[in-house]
């Protein structure tokens, strides 16, 4: 198990069980010592970074490193989430946030994301062991 | 004949005919009344000079026709000269002899009825002309009755015995210079005004026509006239004409500059008088180049050909307008689509005085108009090829995943007890996809065949809703939810398709109701104009506002599968149910506040 400085939490934000679930196989099998939080839908995710909800006893904030984000959810949509997490106070957030596609169906996604600053990368879906560690070493090693 | 003879008469317009009417001889006289050349005239038909419509026609018919069957006619009435402005004419007509039906027209200008009643009237308190002779020693030899009145004599006391100057009185020597000169054989014209018994000024004219007998002075007559009114009329037709002239050059500019519209004024015959920039720009014809033109050279030979420009005409004349359609021809040859409207312009008294034609190029809306069919034609195919692939895929998306279905089913009978947790989830994951996937193809499925070979039909609303609520009868018990509804209405509508609608509707309704409450659920119609507007009311948990419109895409969720399951497409169903209706579908919520669908069915579906 390898420790990355800065990356104590991932958090994953994804509608579909069966994704989140894979996702956090393909974390465990990567051999990166993190804890992974899911999130099934946008308003959870952001009441875990606020601590409020469900979450509102801890006491401090979690601050994940790695913020793994579905774009396509009912309801609140990725978009929806990222119009809302960037007025979050620096400490409330993420290190990096990587926007997750499913496959690039969408051209007008993929042009967002780019275009969107608070996005560090995105990702096609399924997430497997090789991207998860390119995205690492591009967002904690350098 | 020898109509040479006649050539050169001024004071008489004659002309020749032949038996159909066309003009073979034209006068001196004839150019002097009507205006035109004989080059222009010759060849032409007596049809130009008559005015059109039932007028110009009676007309015809005593000039060709009676004068043929009896040898000779007299037809008074309207000539239109060349510059438009109407005559009123005696005509008499006589066969010549030994010809081929030729007809000799001697023609001249004569006061109008309207005119010989009202424009000059004798004096208003005589009953006669002030008329009289008086000889050269200045005796009256006659004097009209009105005369003797006038100087406030008897008839026996005046003729010949009273002197001129006896008479005169006072006024004679103011007289007198005239008389004279009348005497000397000079004719004299004497305007000036008279004080009536009434104490009316009245304007008056007094002609002293010398009478000559073998080249001597004998006396001389006098006659003088009332032109008070005659003068006011002038007065007023020259104030009129002034107003006119500045209202008419106010219009004629405006109309110049319409751009969009060609606008053409033509005089009775058909010639250009006028003509805008918008006929500059639709013909490419300058005004200098077509006015006093025929505004045949505006259209194919063929429709001149035909008459039908003149049959254009006649009908403008007769019911006021006439439209026509079709080719117009423009000044480099080429060709466009337009539609004419030809209007008459009649003057106060009804008199027609020539037309005006608004001219439209339709070329670019017959263009727009083949370019949309062509793309309706695109879109209907587009349509059907989009419902085919839907149909197809469908049917190819559930070949691979029965097989994945099966597998699973297999794998988990035989192996389950062997597998590690990460195994069973995986195995778990698979089942729960292919299900779904098995509703997302159906729902699919069923979207793409919505609506097909569906058949028009009356349908009881209020039928439909009760078999739906007795289908949904376990959810109903399962929410405890009352649904009320009464009196919904017949409506013509796609029965199969409706019942849909209402399921997936109520269906919403009730799962997605607030968990501790109890669902209450409203239907009703109502009947607004064409449509008729259904509404269906819940108390659950609402939408908010922002996703109103997208919830009727296909596969848009606004709920976590874990929360309300469903694929997405049953909203999408109702829009294209709706749109198959003719309808509009939305919603009115405020997330917590419930939900209320609308949505309206056309009553012209037919």
């Amino acid at each position: 198990m390898t420790k990355i400085e800065g990356l104590d939490c991932i958090l994953l934000v994804d509608d579909d069980n069966a994704t989140n679930y894979y996702h956090n196989l393909v974390i465990t099998h990567s051999g990166v010592d993190t804890h992974v939080q899911i999130a099934t839908n946008a308003q959870q995710a952001l009441d875990f970074l606020k601590n409020e909800g469900e979450f509102a006893c801890k006491s401090t904030f979690p601050k994940p490193g790695l913020i793994l984000l579905d774009i396509n959810m009912p309801g609140m949509s990725g978009w929806d989430f990222m119009s809302q997490y960037k007025f979050l106070p620096e400490y409330q957030k993420g290190k990096i946030v990587v926007a997750m596609l499913t496959t690039s169906l969408n051209p007008d996604d993929e042009r967002r994301a780019l275009e969107n600053k608070e996005i560090f990368q995105l990702i096609n879906k399924p997430l497997t062991e090789e991207k998860l560690l390119e995205t690492l070493k591009e967002g904690f090693l350098k | 004949m020898d109509f040479s003879l006649v050539e050169q008469v001024e004071d008489y317009a004659v002309f020749v005919l032949d038996s159909k009417g066309h003009i073979l001889n034209w006068n001196r006289g004839a150019s002097f009344l009507l205006g035109y050349e004989c080059s222009k005239i010759i060849g032409q038909t007596i049809n130009v000079l008559l005015p059109p419509g039932n007028d110009g026609f009676d007309a015809r018919c005593i000039i060709l026709e009676d004068s043929k069957s009896t040898g000779k006619s007299i037809y008074e009435g309207w000539f239109i000269p060349e510059n438009g402005i109407k005559v009123w004419v005696s005509l008499s007509v006589s066969l010549i002899k030994d010809s081929d039906c030729n007809l000799i027209c001697i023609c001249h200008k004569i006061d109008s009825p309207n005119r010989r009643n009202s424009e000059i009237s004798p004096l208003k308190d005589g009953l006669d002309t002030l008329f009289a002779y008086w000889d050269r020693d200045g005796v009256c030899k006659f004097a009209s009755r009105a005369y003797k009145d006038w100087y406030g004599w008897t008839s026996d006391d005046l003729e010949g015995k009273v002197k001129l100057s006896e008479m005169l009185g006072n006024t004679y020597h103011n007289n007198v210079g005239y008389i004279e000169a009348a005497l000397r054989g000079e004719t004299q014209v004497v305007k000036g005004q008279a004080l009536l018994h009434s104490g009316d000024v009245r304007d008056m004219v007094t002609y002293y026509q010398p009478d000559y007998k073998n080249s001597v002075v004998e006396g001389f007559f006098v006659q003088t006239f009332d032109v008070t009114e005659y003068n006011n009329m002038k007065q007023d037709v020259e104030l009129q004409f002034e107003n006119i002239k500045k209202s008419d050059e106010k219009h004629r500019k405006m109309i110049s500059e319409i751009r969009d519209y060609a606008i053409i004024f033509l005089d009775l015959n058909g010639y250009v008088e006028n003509w805008n920039f918008g006929a500059e720009k639709t013909t490419g014809y300058k005004a200098e180049e077509v006015v006093g033109q025929h505004f045949s050279m505006f259209y194919p030979d063929e429709l001149v050909r035909k008459g039908r420009l003149r049959e254009l005409l006649l009908q403008a004349a007769e019911e006021g307008s006439a439209y026509y359609e079709g080719v117009h021809l423009k000044k480099d040859g080429d060709f466009f689509q337009g539609g004419v409207l030809l209007t008459a312009i009649r003057d106060d008294s009804n008199c027609l005085t020539g037309f005006f034609t608004i001219t439209r190029d339709l070329s670019d809306q017959k263009r727009t108009e083949e370019l949309l069919e062509f793309s309706l034609k695109s879109l209907e195919s587009k349509n059907k090829e989009l419902e085919q692939f839907i149909y197809i895929a469908s049917h190819d998306l559930q070949e691979p995943l029965r097989t994945i279905s099966s597998y699973t089913a297999i794998i988990e009978k035989r192996s389950l007890q062997q597998m590690d947790e990460i195994s069973k989830m995986g195995i778990k994951f698979i089942t729960e996809a292919s299900l779904r996937m098995k509703d997302l193809i159906k729902g699919l499925l069923d979207y793409g065949r919505l609506g097909l070979n569906a058949e028009l039909r009356e349908i009881y609303s209020h039928d439909i809703v009760s078999a739906v609520c007795q289908d949904l009868n376990a959810s109903i018990s399962e929410a405890k939810a009352s649904i009320r509804f009464d009196h919904l209405p017949k409506i013509q509508g796609y029965e199969t398709e409706f019942r849909l609608l209402m399921q997936n509707l109520l269906g919403n309704a009730l799962k997605f109701r607030k968990k501790d409450v109890a669902a209450e659920i409203s239907i009703s119609a109502v009947s607004k104009g064409n449509v008729w507007q259904f509404s269906i009311r819940d108390n659950g948990i609402g939408i908010k506002p922002e996703f109103k419109s997208k919830i009727f895409t296909i596969f848009q969720r606004l709920n976590g599968r874990d929360d309300y399951e469903g694929t997405g497409i049953g909203l999408a169903h109702c829009k294209k149910i709706v749109d198959l209706h003719k309808g509009e579908i939305w919603v009115e919520s405020e997330l917590g506040e419930g939900a209320e669908f609308v949505f309206t069915i056309s009553k012209n579906l037919n």
